[in-house]
């Protein structure tokens, strides 16, 4: 039986909503029981964030509307994007036209910009800090993602997340094409820089090493709470995008019926098991890079995106 | 399935020749070039299957012995001095040389198709491409870097451009000339090893920056 496309589209963003803080959940966990320690519940960014809901929004006395608007926006933009990507069913969903690849990215950007503007806009020297540290990595991490755009677009001829995914999951040859493999190294450093891991930033709470989380300081209760939610639902997206679209394109619902759609929804959390696994060896493995020395980390990603297009001509693509 | 195998080997030997321009430890270019060797033989192999010439089949393991084991071990012996861990002064940072290597890739690719035509085997342009862009990577590592050891690498690089090339254009080589420019490479390796031990041993340093006047 195939479910309607409305009730796919709402199970999809339901998917985000209720999946994104586990993953969270288990990349710390699993990360401080490589350190030997026990560590949190793979919960416990539930219970923050059902404490956070219960909480007062204080308001700083020089916040401005900016501040205040800044969490839906947020919060709202991952939502969107989540319309257009393939969560579930490999087969495009109504609303998976509104935008592409290059829209996805648009909203990404937009979330962060506001996140930015909140960060300066009581005038606090930490949200300030923490705008210009995000706006410098964003800067340096933006060339490879268009990049990447770009290689995604040679190899499937579209920037259509579903397209990329049905030419990735019916041929071999593009899937193992260099190109392609340059492409998922590339992407892998930008979800490294971009959710705000090593080599970038360490999970140490000190202010001064803070990159994204400064920016965010001044915020409280359901304000904070819908901020670290669009932060855990950010690093799912991303995540999304990585697995169903370029490295595991397979094991997606065709038909849509609720058994398939079971299936897809465990399949994305077992592919992602797999994502968080090498992150966490990565991330315990390596230390933090000097502040001065990122551009050489996102210039090497760059290179990678770069190489990819290179090796798409080598191989005499158009 | 085999032209897939061909195009990764290929751009992995051309990754493992921008490794060199992205990190500054010494002991990373070695791997990086061992595994350049082994990608190279293995493709040689590869060649061999395909074209069905016999002698392919010796070069890929006369390749992989000399360039892929012997030549490696002997240079990560000698950067076993506690002289030697890592680039120190670069004339270039990494982003830069970084970016400069790449539009030696853009710049090879661009001669190898004015070379080869347009119409001709995709495959081909691609190796040839990387061919010079190996060599042209050898040279610009060879005159902004200053360690005597990545000097050598550098030469080596070269060097595995042009073995590149030649199984690719002209597969039917002699063994006698593959011979010949493998010993010539164990007979360079060695002099600049001993080279650079004399180096370290009288001025205390192996970077080449520090050389600064000719004495009799």
């Amino acid at each position: 039986m195939r479910l309607p496309d409305v009730v796919l589209q709402i199970l999809q963003v339901i998917t985000v909503l209720l999946c994104s803080p586990l993953i969270s959940g288990v990349i710390t966990r699993l990360e401080e029981m490589v350190e030997s320690k026990r560590g949190p519940s793979i919960l416990q960014p539930y219970y923050d964030l059902q404490k956070l809901f219960r909480k007062v929004w204080l308001l700083p006395s020089a916040a401005s509307t900016v501040f205040l608007v800044a969490p839906f926006v947020a919060f709202t933009a991952m939502i969107t994007i989540t319309l257009l990507i393939p969560v579930l069913t490999d087969f495009p969903l109504p609303l998976g036209f509104m935008g592409d690849m290059l829209g996805g990215a648009f909203l990404f950007a937009l979330a962060g910009f506001m996140v930015n503007l909140a960060g300066m806009d009581t005038g606090s020297p930490y949200g300030g800090h923490g705008s210009s540290r995000t706006t410098f990595v964003a800067i340096l991490a933006e060339p490879t993602l268009i990049l990447v755009l770009i290689g995604v677009a040679l190899i499937a001829q579209s920037m259509l997340p579903y397209v990329v995914n049905h030419t990735l999951r019916d041929s071999l040859t593009a899937y193992f094409s260099p190109a392609h493999l340059l492409i998922l190294a590339a992407f892998f450093l930008l979800f490294l820089a971009d959710t705000d891991r090593l080599p970038l930033h360490s999970d140490t709470h000190v202010e001064i090493s803070m990159i994204e989380e400064a920016r965010i300081l001044e915020y409280s209760g359901w304000g904070l709470a819908l901020l670290k939610w669009a932060s855990h639902m950010k690093q799912f997206l991303l995540l999304v995008i990585f697995c169903n679209v370029l490295l595991f394109p397979w094991g997606l619902s065709r038909d849509g019926s609720v058994l398939s759609v079971l299936g897809a929804l465990v399949g994305l959390l077992l592919k992602m098991g797999v994502i968080v696994v090498v992150v966490t060896v990565v991330e315990t493995s390596i230390a933090r890079l000097r502040y001065f020395r990122y551009q050489e980390y996102l210039g090497s990603s760059f290179i990678l995106a770069l190489l990819a297009i290179i090796a798409h001509q080598l191989e005499g693509g158009p | 399935m085999a032209t897939v195998l061909l195009n990764l080997m290929i751009v992995a030997i051309l990754l493992s020749a921008l490794v060199i321009l992205g990190t500054r430890w010494l002991r990373v270019y070695i791997h990086a070039y061992a595994f350049q060797s082994l990608t190279l033989s293995l493709l040689t192999g590869l060649l061999a299957v395909q074209t069905g010439h016999g002698v392919l089949y010796a070069v890929a393991v006369l390749t992989y012995l000399v360039r892929g084991l012997i030549v490696p071990l002997i240079l990560l012996r000698i950067t076993k001095g506690p002289v030697m861990e890592q680039e120190m002064n670069l004339f270039l940072k990494v982003p830069s040389s970084l970016l400069i290597g790449i539009s030696l890739v853009i710049c090879a690719y661009l001669v190898s198709l004015r070379l080869l035509g347009r119409q001709g085997n995709p495959f081909v342009i691609g190796a040839v491409a990387v061919a010079l862009a190996l060599v042209l990577i050898g040279f610009f590592v060879l005159s902004c870097r200053s360690q005597a050891v990545t000097h050598v690498l550098a030469l080596l690089i070269v060097e595995n451009g042009i073995f590149l090339g030649s199984v690719v254009l002209a597969p039917g080589m002699p063994l006698i000339v593959e011979l010949v420019v493998l010993f010539d490479i164990l007979v360079t390796v060695i002099a600049m090893s001993v080279m650079v031990q004399i180096m370290a041993i009288r001025l205390g340093t192996t970077s080449a920056a520090e050389l600064q006047r000719l004495t009799g």
